[in-house]
């Protein structure tokens, strides 16, 4: 056992922390906020250069070949710096699924351009259901001569607007009873799910903004006929979800790791502000109520970023993490809520003001809590993974 | 980073529990378990003896400490193993002695110190009560008034202990006292072992709530020679902080919540309602996953202080963190399980109509104890937020 991170760690820690200190200060994340785009293109950039989008792609791909462990150190750090932006759509959602499930020829074609940040990624999979689930995959793709043909919509793709290429999962045969059985348990391997490469420029995608709490950019896509060559399958037709369900894990416990900072960061907002803030004569940190929330924070905040690297360091080193993703969602969940709401109530007036920092943890902390589960679907699973 | 352990801690744990399940004779465990909480005292304590003697013998009690002690020279982690897998099965062995009493003593202590007692902790002769809390020192312990006077080559003790849990099973008291009256009140108390059969010394039984005891200790004028000091004199104080970390670190471990919760979900599988199992009904199965949950995050802050003490260091607002967030969980377990008893939740250990041998009801009866021992929960608080998050005093 090691809690320890390694020295790349620390040092990726540190590049992230400067990097968005310095580029992504709250004036920009707020005309990033109100801008149609949704992201800074500067930041993107500086992102590419220094490698922090390559980190988890494999050598073979031009990437750095690093693990999910650092890959959420990065994340972690774009938790505390209330980063938005299409990182996490393109490195975790569109990456990770090419990385899992792409031939060699499209991974060869697409993972550098990745990694440099040359090439934005998302991931087209909820729909009116909102489930992260194959039953609720409902987007046909119709076989036809040379290729397939995309009718449906897909909603809350993350910066999809934006987005080079969406990979899109679509139904392609209908699901059968028996996978739905056996997906419980291992997952199965014909879900009649398959996935598909879809520029974001094709003839028949339209795209309408959703305007969400956290101010980050997530989108509708219809599909209207939307035309996709055979070379555009990723993966092997019909057997498209165990991919998506390894993306999921990786990507729910990833963003644990990004709450977990968003919570470190906030208690450290709020510390910040006791210690100064002067009422009675006293900072008002000095009085045990507001200690003891303070304190209660610090709990809630620890056992977050335990849960999150946990789950994130089974994954980086392969071991099954069913459960450890579960649970980590699941507690980052409600300490997200309890350290961010705890902390409106010691900010006061002030932090609950609009020119505040603090309103963008709590709203984007909100999302998060919101988006790969929340704290109710995770506990069924930790029940079922618990053997009961 | 990484949260697993090695083959070779794995197997540890593995031999501990093979020596359980093996090695203890049958009689002797039924004598080691179903005592109160607190211990019984009489056959009890002398089981509890046998007991760790067969622990030493196998050198599992001790294995963390060099091999003149009797020990392994195994990392500090080995003890916290041996710890969990002890506390799972409700067996003796890794009392305060062990886990507070002889790191201190370690550290602190003189050679012939070490000498005279870290041999006979480990061979089960030795048993320390811990002497810091008086009738006027609770959560102010600075304030303990209990005096050691020099007379000479001894002190003389005069005072009162309070809630002395253990003292009467005993053979020694790790005893914080007064040896300057004038100093302000955090620089003039020091630590010395004083052996509980001297002249002076009257133990009186206290009972709790949960059918425990505890003790009040009486101390008058009694003579304890100055070599038994342990640290500087006058500089206790920070002795029994660090000890108070160890103290904390050791109180809470994981195993014996992850039993409760272990229970509470068989009762919940085997009892039906209508024929349906308690763990089918939704609204049970969310509170069951809840507290699945809480106990996993207590199983993460018990390896982040396990991980620390193998580190060479002493945990200290992480100790914090495990005892408020352990004792407070403690409750929940057993208040949901008697919750889904209802009517049958009220009967204590004997009945023949009592779920889970009635270790629910004497459990939450039990707990209250574990938010103020070692520290009440709104002092751990303080520690988690002034010296943690550098909140001002």
């Amino acid at each position: 056992m090691d809690l320890a991170l390694s020295e790349t760690q620390q040092m990726l820690q540190q590049l992230t922390r400067e990097l968005l200190e310095k580029e992504f200060p709250s004036t920009t994340l707020r005309e990033v906020e109100a801008s149609e785009e949704g992201y800074s293109r500067e930041l993107w950039k500086r992102l590419g250069e220094l490698g922090l989008t390559n980190v988890a792609i494999s050598e073979a791909y031009g990437g750095a070949g690093g693990s999910l462990l650092d890959l959420g150190v990065i994340l972690e750090e774009m938790g505390r710096g209330v980063y938005i932006g299409p990182f996490f759509a393109t490195v975790v959602l569109g990456g990770l699924t090419l990385l899992y499930a792409a031939s060699e020829a499209q991974k060869r074609d697409l993972l550098p351009k990745v990694g440099q940040g040359q090439v934005l990624l998302s991931l087209a999979l909820l729909e009116e259901e909102g489930r992260y689930e194959p039953e609720a995959i409902h987007l046909q793709a119709e076989r036809r001569a040379g290729g397939y043909v995309l009718q449906g919509t897909k909603l809350f793709v993350e910066y999809g607007h934006v987005a080079d290429h969406l990979v899109v999962v679509a139904r392609t045969s209908p699901p059968s009873a028996t996978a739905r059985g056996a997906r419980t348990i291992s997952g199965s391997s014909s879900d009649g799910i398959s996935l598909f490469l879809v520029p974001r420029s094709s003839p028949g995608i339209t795209i309408a903004p959703l305007i969400t709490t956290g101010g980050d950019k997530q989108v509708e896509v219809q599909f209207r006929g939307v035309q996709v060559p055979e070379s555009n399958l990723i993966g092997q037709l019909n057997q498209g979800w165990p991919a998506i369900q390894r993306v999921l894990e990786a990507a729910t416990a990833l963003l644990c790791m990004q709450m977990a900072g968003m919570g470190e960061k906030v208690l450290e907002i709020t510390v910040e502000y006791v210690k100064q803030r002067v009422q009675f004569g006293r900072p008002v940190g000095s009085f045990q109520a507001v200690q003891h929330h303070a304190a209660n924070m610090a709990i809630l905040s620890d056992g977050a970023k335990l849960a999150a690297q946990e789950a994130v360091s089974r994954l980086a080193q392969g071991l099954p993490a069913a459960k450890e993703v579960a649970l980590a969602k699941a507690f980052c969940g409600r300490a997200g809520f309890e350290i961010t709401y705890n902390s409106h109530e010691l900010n006061a007036g002030v932090g609950f003001m609009k020119e505040s920092d603090l309103q963008f943890y709590t709203r984007q902390m909100h999302g998060m809590r919101l988006r790969f589960g929340t704290t109710m679907d995770h506990l069924k699973v930790v029940a079922r993974e618990s053997g009961f | 980073m990484d949260f697993a352990f090695t083959p070779e801690q794995e197997e540890f744990v593995q031999e501990v529990r093979a020596f359980i399940r093996e090695r203890v004779p049958a009689a002797l465990l039924k004598r080691l378990r179903g005592g109160p909480e607190g211990g019984g005292g009489g056959d009890h304590q002398a089981a509890a003896r046998e007991f760790k003697q067969l622990l030493y013998k196998a050198g599992l009690l001790g294995v963390n400490w060099p091999p003149e002690y009797g020990g392994r020279g195994a990392p500090h982690i080995y003890q916290y193993f041996l710890a969990e897998e002890l506390s799972y099965n409700d067996l003796p062995g890794a009392g305060l002695t062990l886990t507070s009493v002889a790191p201190m003593l370690w550290r602190a202590g003189t050679e012939e110190q070490k000498k005279q007692y870290l041999r006979g902790i480990f061979e089960g002769e030795i048993e320390f009560a811990i002497g810091y809390t008086e009738p006027n020192a609770g959560s102010d312990l600075a304030s303990l008034q209990t005096q050691a006077i020099k007379d000479g080559d001894d002190y003389i003790i005069r005072g009162q202990k309070m809630f002395t849990s253990g003292a009467h099973m005993s053979t020694h008291i790790w005893l914080a006292a007064r040896t300057d009256p004038n100093a302000p009140k955090h620089r003039g108390v020091s630590m010395i072992i004083v052996p509980l059969n001297l002249p002076g010394i009257t133990i009186r039984p206290l009972w709790t709530m949960g059918d425990g005891r505890t003790n009040e200790v009486f101390f008058d004028d009694v003579r304890v020679p100055r070599r038994n000091l342990v640290g500087e004199e006058n500089r206790g104080w920070y002795t029994m902080s660090a000890a108070l970390d160890f103290e904390r670190a050791a109180v809470a471990p994981l195993s014996p919540l992850r039993r409760i919760l272990e229970d509470l979900v068989k009762f919940c599988k085997e009892t039906k309602h209508n024929g349906l199992a308690l763990a089918e009904d939704p609204i049970i199965r969310n509170k069951l996953a809840e507290l699945t949950v809480d106990l996993g995050i207590l199983r993460l802050f018990s390896l982040r202080n396990a991980w620390i003490i193998d580190k060479g260091a002493v945990p200290n607002v992480e100790g914090s963190m495990i005892k408020v967030w352990s004792s407070e969980l403690r409750e929940r377990l057993f208040a949901t399980g008697l919750e889904l008893m209802g009517p049958f939740g009220q009967l204590q250990p004997g009945s023949k109509w009592v779920p889970i041998q009635g270790s629910f009801e004497v459990g939450l009866r039990a707990s209250p104890q574990y938010r103020f021992t070692a520290g009440s929960n709104e002092i751990q608080r303080n520690i988690i937020a002034q010296r943690g998050l550098g909140l001002p005093r």
